[in-house]
């Protein structure tokens, strides 16, 4: 057990680990998606625009908070903080090594889910309270994705959890310890579930094929048309930490955490596998269309909910039957 | 310190309680909902009951209050207008929660309530697993049917109000 003043040191760190962390996957995305449109992106501040997120947030924190008449104030102003609370809670148990970690908690992942069920509370409070049709809009329809899409992520996570047999997000990343033998991550074992949460998880933090709840040609902005300066700008970090959270999870969960040929240390690997992951989701974001809403619908509840429930049932009778 | 957590969530509960029936505004009486149920949830991670907490966040706080919303967006108009939460049937309704605050108080009352939880009885998911799906099978099958039930009746009242609607037209 540390000394109070110790955790509150470590959580400091971890405070401003992901700050720079956020900053730098907003960086990336920009210029991701501008090299994809064979643009360059920002190039202005600093060299390639590195400082542009530093940038950004400074006019963020000097912006005023315009809170529009007819709103429910109360609502509106806590609901940012009930959004990016849950999203930040995930980090205390997310393994990046086997020493660096803030909380090694025995229902690790399930803590994940439960936390993160929380967060949509706080959408639905933004859209409601901004007494505005457009936010009403967006968070009814990011309420339907996080219902449909949070189901065949829990069973997409269930076979991980039969195969690991433990909660603990420390032990699932060390049950796929490796040193050259990568073959011993849950992906080779766990391909459907693998992309059953890939697709969740997409769903889960609305990027592009699957943003319909702030479908900007449709809605304006979905659920935070109302909010500015430093609330929106709570709003949008919690996207961001949601994005990196849910890589590292999923990290996690199928890549083996920090295990990885012991040519780079395991924060490295680490780092690489989850910022491949969010590459992969800007490559989505700069190459797929937005689905429609029914497709949105269909997708969840008849491709991939039967799917994660067969691959539950599959996982089962190869555990039963020792193969794995 | 354990005293002043538990006071501290006693009250954040009770408040919340108190904001939910109180309230004039729906929506405002479902968030104080889940405050109160999140309140609990802490109790229950006093309580060494981890996998319960969880359990209590996913499933009510989660999951039963955001369907309260759903339920509620889609039958009101998105305006934030107040209906005052009032009935004309309220001597009735004072007789029932009159007899249900005796009920629970009595069995509150009544019960045995162990003061400390030795750290050897902490249900992790293992051991709620084990004696649920070995000691307590057959009820818990049951459960499972009746939701079964329950979900299976949802859509036929969904799909016979669909089915009126189209005669109408």
């Amino acid at each position: 057990m540390l000394s109070l003043g110790s955790q509150f040191l470590v959580a400091l760190g971890m405070l401003i680990g992901i700050l720079i962390i956020l900053l730098a996957s907003m960086w990336l995305e920009r210029k991701a998606l501008a090299h994809f449109q064979f643009r360059l992106g920002p190039m202005r501040t600093g060299y390639h625009g590195l400082l542009q997120p530093i940038a950004d947030a400074m006019k963020m924190v000097v912006k005023e908070m315009s809170v529009p008449e007819g709103v429910d104030v109360i609502l509106y102003k806590t609901a940012p903080f009930i959004v990016f609370i849950p999203a930040f809670m995930v980090m205390a148990v997310i393994p990046f090594t086997a020493t660096i970690k803030a909380a090694d908690l025995n229902m690790g992942i399930f803590y994940v889910m439960a936390v993160l069920s929380i967060s949509t509370i706080g959408y639905m409070m933004a859209g409601w309270s901004s007494h505005n049709k457009y936010s009403l809009l967006g968070c009814m329809r990011s309420i339907g994705q996080f219902v449909s899409y949070e189901l065949p992520m829990g069973l997409s996570v269930l076979a991980v959890v039969m195969m690991a047999g433990t909660l603990n997000l420390n032990s699932i990343a060390q049950a796929q310890s490796c040193n050259w033998n990568i073959f011993r991550w849950y992906i080779f074992k766990q391909p459907l579930a693998f992309i059953i949460f890939f697709i969740a998880l997409n769903a889960e933090i609305c990027r592009v094929p699957f943003d319909l709840p702030e479908a900007e040609s449709e809605l304006v902005a979905g659920f935070h048309v109302e909010y500015s300066g430093m609330r929106f700008a709570l709003l949008l970090m919690a996207e961001y930490v949601g994005l990196f959270t849910l890589t590292s999870i999923c990290t996690t969960l199928f890549l083996g955490g920090w295990y990885g040929p012991p040519v780079l240390p395991g924060l490295v690997w680490f780092f690489l596998k989850t910022f491949s992951l969010i590459f992969i989701l800007f490559w989505t974001r700069a190459t797929l269309p937005r689905v429609r809403a029914d497709q949105l619908m269909s997708l969840g509840w008849k491709v991939l909910m039967p799917a994660a429930l067969i691959n539950v049932v599959i996982t089962g009778l190869l555990i039963m039957l020792k193969v794995y | 310190m354990q005293l002043v957590i538990f006071f501290v969530l006693a009250a954040i509960t009770t408040v919340a309680g108190i904001i939910m029936v109180s309230a004039d505004n729906i929506a405002r009486s479902i968030y104080s909902h889940v405050l109160a149920l999140l309140g609990i949830a802490g109790i229950y991670l006093l309580l060494y009951a981890e996998f319960m907490a969880g359990v209590q966040v996913l499933v009510y706080a989660g999951g039963v209050s955001i369907m309260l919303l759903f339920a509620l967006m889609l039958t009101k108009p998105a305006k934030g207008v107040i209906r005052a939460l009032d009935h004309p049937r309220r001597v009735p309704a004072f007789i029932t929660a009159v007899v249900l605050f005796g009920l629970l108080s009595f069995s509150i009352f009544q019960a045995k309530w162990p003061l400390k939880v030795e750290p050897s009885r902490v249900m992790t998911p293992e051991v709620i697993g084990k004696s649920m799906f070995a000691d307590y099978v057959l009820p818990f099958e049951i459960v499972s049917v009746i939701l079964l039930v329950a979900l299976i009746g949802a859509v036929v009242i969904g799909v016979k109000g669909r089915e009126d609607t189209d005669d109408e037209e």
